[in-house]
């Protein structure tokens, strides 16, 4: 399987993509080891599966455009630019990490990479979301947010709540479904009788459109529509990302309840290997080239974050509102 | 290099998982990312990749055993150059390290957070002495759920006796080996259509639908898991008997997909090989009632006026009340009597 129209895009974009989308797949399959080998404090969720949704997306942005993310945030920090470094060090706890070895794997980011830290509570991005964009919209700038969450959140109050004012206020957000088609371990046609999430947008007189979630392509482009569209004071746009885990909802969750014919009909629409089966013949070397690249990154990343130093006891009264204890 | 595999942080609230078998035999390659051993949280069973490649050296912990967080469970070896200047602490004695002995003891958690406190505790509270037995996730989980059902259904018990001579006659004919369980199975399922009610559960404010399959209790390795017996009115006796010989030897051969709970009705739950007579069960939520079956044995029995003797098996309902009342229960009862009377060569 390959995918189409490629060759419209210049070589330098597509292997752009791959590379980001390879990284995410290097960067969490190289966490799931540390994790496994108790290198890694705390539970993970991962996103190997679902790289061509946060590529594709943050591919079609601007530097100075916002996202916000999740509980599943590794893919998305790296789809804006947050380094590897930076998030391996933060990952172990570091107090030189992107957030100070203090957020940790679920609230990752770096806010001069137009990333807020990822806001791990289901669904709670989405009104922040519409906040940063009354902001935007209030100061007269161009910018645009765009939003991730999963198919879980769509049943989420601020889900309504935030779509509604976005809605009502015509702001800049692109609304990022990734329906992996799981709430945690919930199939989304357990909870809801829409057959799309991007159905839904009608009942907030906002367009909706539902997009293969595995073309990092169609992502690219269907989101590049979606941020002309908020720039243009025609937002906000609801996208529907239909793409599959190939892990497990966190490291704890051995996903026995994906159906095996089910998988394999999503393995074998994986987004890195369409990708690459539809770069090979042409850029082929190109491509082995920046796997092995991605490869030194990763382990250099990992060497960096092993050798810098933990955060002290003083660093607890730092970034908090007050430095007294009072007793 | 020697590579020491500890086990992952994979349990969701405990601090402890039970290992359940090895994927890999001491002496075999190990590929890098391969299913190394299978694992029972507190949720699910998983199973563990390896985080090396090399050759299975050794394992420190056997099928069945409890395992904490960071405990070295196993040793892989490979043609990898041991790292230069590794830190002190991390070098392993590894003259002192015997084969399969008993479990490494890892270095403490750093201290100070709440969950290292907590597991420190845990860690140093006396070892199994007899005096105490520790439950495996899925021996609580039962427990739970037993204490669960008698707690709060209320359950009612009805008790009669069938005529057996007609299934052991069947029996005796059939080509294969019939397991008595089927004979029950398919009369319970030739009896439900006239006791609709029997397939619904007590549900808050409603009644709801449960799934039409019949269940088989088996007790394997001291654990009650129950056999589902999908669409058992159209199944013919050997069919039945063969799925649940079938659906015991996966779970016994360790198969997590046999060992998940399925959605049944009604559960045939059998003590006669163990000679009881006759005995009372409790329910299995979400199900409506349980079939307690005694020993299949020669009885003195009056029939049309003559002393006779009969084999005959006694039998008990035991069923939610709030679903069903004794009268239909008893009827229900009476007429799996006549459905079992009915086999006969």
């Amino acid at each position: 399987m390959t995918i189409q129209n490629a060759s419209q895009y210049p070589p330098d974009l597509l292997l752009n993509l791959y590379e980001r989308m390879q990284l995410i797949r290097q960067f969490e399959e190289r966490v799931k080891r540390l994790f496994l080998e108790g290198k890694m404090p705390g539970t993970i969720h991962q996103s190997q599966g679902q790289e061509a949704s946060a590529v594709g997306v943050c591919a079609a942005l601007n530097a100075d455009d916002l996202i916000t993310s999740t509980h599943r945030p590794h893919g998305h920090a790296l789809a804006k630019g947050v380094t590897p470094e930076a998030m391996m060090i933060e990952l172990f706890g570091k107090g030189t990490g992107c957030c100070k070895g203090k957020g940790g794997s679920m609230h990752i980011g770096d806010i001069d990479k137009g990333m807020v830290p990822a806001i791990a509570i289901v669904g709670g991005g989405i009104p922040l979301a519409a906040g940063m964009a009354l902001a935007i919209k209030m100061q007269g700038e161009s910018r645009v947010v765009a939003c991730f969450f999963g198919d879980g959140a769509t049943n989420e109050g601020a889900f309504h709540e935030g779509l509604n004012l976005a809605a009502i206020w015509s702001l800049p957000v692109i609304f990022v479904c990734e329906n992996n088609f799981y709430g945690a371990s919930t199939a989304i046609a357990k909870v809801s009788r829409v057959a799309h999430v991007a159905d839904r947008a009608s009942a907030y007189g906002i367009r909706g459109e539902t997009v293969d979630g595995n073309d990092v392509l169609a992502v690219y482009e269907a989101t590049r529509r979606a941020a002309d569209e908020c720039r243009r004071g025609e937002g906000p746009v609801l996208l529907e990302l239909l793409t599959y885990r190939r892990t497990g909802h966190s490291r704890r969750d051995p996903a026995h309840y994906q159906p095996k014919d089910e998988q394999e009909r999503w393995f074998a629409r994986d987004p890195i290997t369409l990708l690459r089966n539809t770069l090979v013949d042409e850029l082929g070397d190109r491509l082995d080239a920046i796997d092995t690249r991605i490869d030194a990154t990763i382990e250099s990343a990992i060497e960096i974050a092993r050798a810098e130093p933990e955060p002290t006891v003083a660093d607890l009264t730092t970034d908090v509102y007050t430095t007294e204890i009072t007793r | 290099m020697r590579v020491e595999i500890t086990m992952p942080d994979l349990a969701t609230t405990e601090s402890e998982v039970t290992l359940l078998r090895w994927l890999i035999e001491i002496g075999q390659p190990v590929q890098l990312g391969e299913p190394l051993v299978e694992i029972e949280t507190d949720k699910a069973t998983m199973d563990v990749e390896a985080v090396a490649a090399g050759t299975l050296q050794a394992i420190h912990v056997q099928a069945g055993d409890r395992v904490a967080v960071g405990q070295v469970i196993a040793v892989i070896v490979n043609d990898v150059p041991e790292p230069v200047a590794a830190a002190p602490a991390a070098a392993t004695p590894q003259a002192a390290a015997p084969v399969a002995s008993a479990p490494v003891p890892t270095a403490p958690p750093k201290a100070g957070s709440f969950f290292a406190r907590n597991k420190a505790a845990r860690e140093q509270s006396p070892p199994a002495d007899g005096a105490s037995i520790s439950l495996s996730g899925i021996q609580r989980d039962i427990a739970r759920r037993l204490q669960e059902s008698k707690q709060t259904i209320p359950h009612f018990y009805l008790t009669t006796s069938a005529n057996a001579a007609g299934m052991a006659a069947v029996r005796a004919a059939a080509p294969g080996k019939l397991v008595w369980d089927a004979f029950f199975v398919q009369a319970v399922a030739r009896a439900l259509p006239d006791f609709e009610r029997l397939r619904y559960r007590f549900d808050g404010d409603k009644l709801t639908r449960n799934p039409d399959a019949i269940g088989v209790a088996v007790d394997i390795d001291d654990l009650l898991y129950v056999v589902p017996v999908e669409n058992p009115a159209a199944l013919t006796l050997a069919a039945i008997s063969e799925r649940i010989t079938q659906r015991a030897e996966a779970i016994r051969s360790g198969d997590p997909a046999a060992r998940k709970l399925a959605g049944t009705c009604i559960t045939i739950t059998n003590l006669g090989m163990e000679n009881i007579e006759m005995f009372q069960a409790i329910i299995n939520p979400t199900e409506v009632a349980v079939l307690a079956i005694g020993k299949i044995a020669p009885a003195a029995v009056v029939a049309n006026g003559q002393v006779v003797v009969q084999d005959r098996v006694t039998i008990s309902l035991s069923a939610d009340h709030r679903v069903v009342n004794g009268r239909y229960g008893a009827r229900f009862l009476s007429r799996v009597v006549e459905e079992l009377e009915a086999f006969g060569p």
